[in-house]
């Protein structure tokens, strides 16, 4: 009995090894194609602080920035994709006004992922909401629960959209934080675009960044912040 | 008696019995016949697929081409798996392989002439998806275009 | 020239309903076709030639939807009663009360679903589910609905199930009261907006699912009596109808509760004074449309003296069917309408219509897929009362 079972024994395991030697290589190649590219990680978190105090009044040109880089048409009709506008805010009682954009606040517990009944509405691990367009079913649920309305829901058929952009008709969509410039390693092009540098973005969750040590010594506030969702948009002099 | 029809009684005289034999032996011949229809059917269709794999029956722009991937047929059966898996991986993990993105899919297969994959009866994406009948929403939202080409064009 | 026989004159009657029959079909048909074609000008152009818009994001379909599925909630009142505290009128009328759930659902399902951005995804709801949304669990409860409604039908049809008729009346029951919860948390969940984001609406969704339910269920049981030469009898109108009137008492309640909470919290003010007073076209559709023709009309047409007679039952369920409409109308559109409010205490302006009351011009696609929903419900419940017994069968009326 004892016998039969070493045997078995040695058998499972030299088809193990054999099979492993097998298989190595090919794991080995798998590897080596996905070498270069690897899963973002949550120990970043993207972020961008917004100086308000030098974000000009009348200036547009994260707006147009934001159109080009993305390919949106520009139009301010209420069925045209909008995804950064220009926000003119004056306090009511006190008179003060302040000019400033507006955008997806990536939020770190964003209400439109909560409310997708198809998981389209995602947050990657680096803090950037997005919607997966091909889970999208287009029934606008996100944008009812947007505290920040931040989404536009794309109403006609599209062309000619930029190669690194895709967007179509029926689906919904908002800032993806340029995450197509991120994964190359450049900034947003609103950051990018802002004539008086008032958009700083980076890496909140690493101390030594720029972003992160501003936001140390600075008094930065998140908009809305009583619905607790920690945006990853910053406004500074709000 | 009662409970015996009429036609079990009729099966046991032995009249109906070698009429019985008769019309087994009729079916039995009619099997075989649809056997050997049915395997030159098939032959048929066989032989007919592995002509149809070798010539394409339709005119196809395959741009620059070339093999970066793996070979033709295999890519011909499985582009789509590929694409899939990694639409999920760019869109999710932020894992951007770039040989087998549709971007760079697109960069050797759009048409030299008009830069598209998708612009004419030929185009590469098009020619074959109409004769396979398979439609296809990538181009809703995905260009067509080669990416240096777009760019090139909106440089200004 | 004889004079015709008595046999004669109901055959020429038969004749003629089956001829109104196929008419009513055909009617309907027509109605189902405009809505498809609806569709279709939708996916060819996309939502532009809808009325809705960034923010305006959910419209006219919705209210139909809407209605819809939770009158189909409500429609199950009828059964409850009967199947679960065993009244036996109630009881009577319970296979046709299911009925109309199952084709109100599917009606108020359909316009839902026609109405998405890329409905030819569908599939994806199934195969891709987040279990933190909302309208994930309601596409499971829609579903549920649908198959515990048909085992409750079932229980009730075939008579070797009919033990089996009280347990899945409960369940039924118990169901029917989460499927509505989920739809009043459709709107309960959005903590940002001014309209919505309120406990309320659970519980508010539940009540005026049971004066709308009931308004159908009169209409279309009143309908059927006509139809089978029939007369209801008075004290069971008597008593159906008084159920209607307290569910509408109770349904304006539960609508008043929700405004004052409102009224009460500072920062919601802005928005009911909107919707009750400032806003133009809701207040107007709110007070008339709702409450008087919604709710007022069909009170005094239910309990004043003198009336109560059939008719003004009719005429007070079509109200209250109306009223609801116009309900929804000033709850979704109105709703949206209001600003965000993203910048309390400041003035704010911008290109996207941020602090502006947005507009709404609802376009005549969205109507038609709207009414296209009415008619699924309509053509399914003439086609099923038809083909099977749903006709209710009263024994001699005892009060119990």
């Amino acid at each position: 009995m004892n016998d039969i079972h070493n045997q078995r024994r040695s058998f499972l395991k030299t088809s193990l090894g054999v099979a492993a030697v097998a298989i190595a290589p090919g794991l080995l190649l798998f590897d080596v194609a996905h070498g270069k590219s690897e899963a973002v990680s949550a120990k970043v978190r993207w972020g961008m602080l917004i100086d308000t105090g030098n974000c000009a009044d009348g200036c547009n040109d994260c707006v147009t920035a934001c159109n080009k880089e993305n390919g949106l048409s520009g139009g301010l009709s209420p069925t045209d994709s909008q995804w950064i506008r220009k926000i003119e805010i004056k306090d009511i009682s006190a008179g003060r006004a302040v000019s400033l954009p507006m955008m997806c606040q990536h939020c770190e517990h964003p209400p439109c992922v909560d409310v997708c009944p198809t998981g389209a509405s995602f947050k990657r691990a680096d803090g950037i909401v997005l919607v997966d367009k091909h889970l999208c079913i287009g029934c606008r649920y996100c944008m009812m629960a947007c505290p920040y309305k931040a989404r536009s829901f794309v109403h006609e058929p599209l062309h000619d959209q930029n190669p690194d952009v895709p967007r179509g008709r029926g689906t919904v969509e908002s800032c993806t934080l340029c995450v197509h410039r991120i994964d190359q390693g450049k900034q947003p092009a609103c950051a990018e675009a802002c004539p008086n540098k008032s958009i700083l973005f980076g890496n909140l969750n690493d101390p030594t960044s720029e972003i992160a040590m501003k936001i140390r010594t600075v008094a930065s506030t998140q908009v809305r912040s009583d619905l607790g969702l920690n945006p990853g948009i910053r406004y500074q002099g709000l | 008696m009662n409970l015996l029809s009429d036609q079990s009684l009729r099966a046991y005289s032995p009249a109906a019995c070698l009429q019985g034999i008769a019309r087994v032996s009729l079916r039995l011949e009619l099997m075989f016949l649809v056997r050997v229809v049915m395997v030159l059917v098939l032959t048929g269709l066989c032989i007919s697929a592995s002509w149809a794999a070798q010539t394409t029956p339709y005119k196809l722009d395959i741009g620059r081409g070339g093999q970066c991937v793996k070979d033709p047929q295999w890519m011909r059966k499985n582009h789509m798996h590929l694409l899939k898996h990694q639409r999920d991986e760019t869109v999710h993990k932020g894992i951007r392989d770039d040989q087998i993105s549709l971007k760079n899919c697109i960069e050797c297969h759009a048409s030299l002439k008009d830069d598209s994959v998708i612009a004419r009866d030929d185009s590469f994406c098009v020619a074959c998806h109409r004769y396979e009948a398979v439609k296809i929403d990538c181009f809703e939202c995905h260009s067509g275009t080669r990416k240096s080409a777009w760019l090139l064009r909106n440089a200004k | 020239m004889s004079i015709p026989s008595s046999s004669q004159l109901k055959y020429a009657s038969l004749q003629l309903k089956n001829r109104l029959f196929y008419l009513l079909l055909a009617a309907g048909g027509l109605v189902i076709m405009a809505g498809l074609y609806a569709v279709h000008m939708m996916e060819e152009h996309g939502h532009i030639i809808s009325g809705m818009n960034n923010q305006i994001v959910w419209g006219i379909p919705h209210v139909f939807a809407i209605f819809l599925i939770v009158a189909a909630s409500g429609v199950l009142n009828v059964a409850s009663i009967g199947s679960v505290f065993g009244k036996a009128i109630y009881k009577a009328r319970a296979p046709l009360a299911g009925l109309l759930s199952i084709a109100m659902l599917a009606g108020g399902l359909t316009v839902l679903m026609l109405d998405l951005g890329r409905p030819d995804r569908i599939i994806v709801a199934a195969t891709n589910f987040n279990i933190t949304s909302v309208f994930a669990w309601n596409i499971v409860l829609y579903s549920g609905m649908f198959s515990l409604v048909a085992v409750y039908l079932w229980t009730m049809m075939e008579q070797r199930m009919n033990v089996w008729t009280k347990p899945a009346g409960f369940a039924v029951f118990a169901w029917r009261f989460i499927l509505t919860t989920g739809t009043g948390l459709i709107f309960a969940f959005l903590t940002a907006r001014q309209a919505y984001g309120s406990a309320m609406l659970p519980p508010m969704f539940i009540i005026l699912s049971f004066a709308w339910g009931m308004a159908v269920f009169h209409l279309v049981q009143t309908s059927i009596y006509v139809w089978n030469d029939k007369v209801l009898e008075p004290a069971i109108l008597q008593r159906k109808k008084n159920l209607l009137g307290i569910f509408v008492i109770a349904s304006m309640y539960m609508v008043a509760t929700y405004h004052f909470t409102n009224l009460y919290f500072a920062n919601k003010i802005g928005f009911e004074y909107f919707i009750l007073r400032d806003g133009g076209l809701y207040p107007n559709l709110f007070w008339w449309g709702y409450v008087v023709l919604g709710n007022m009309l069909p009170l005094l047409l239910i309990f004043l003296p003198g009336l109560g007679k059939t008719k003004c039952v009719m005429v007070a369920s079509f109200a209250v069917v109306l009223g609801a409409m116009v309900f929804l109308y000033v709850f979704i559109i109105g709703g949206q309408a209001y600003p965000l409010s993203i910048f309390p205490g400041y003035q704010v302006s911008s290109s996207f219509g941020d602090g502006q009351i947005a507009s709404y011009h609802p376009s005549l696609y969205e109507f038609l897929l709207g009414f296209a929903g009415l008619a699924i419900a309509f053509i399914i419940t003439t086609v099923s009362v038809r083909v099977l017994n749903f006709m209710p069968h009263d024994k001699p009326y005892i009060a119990d």
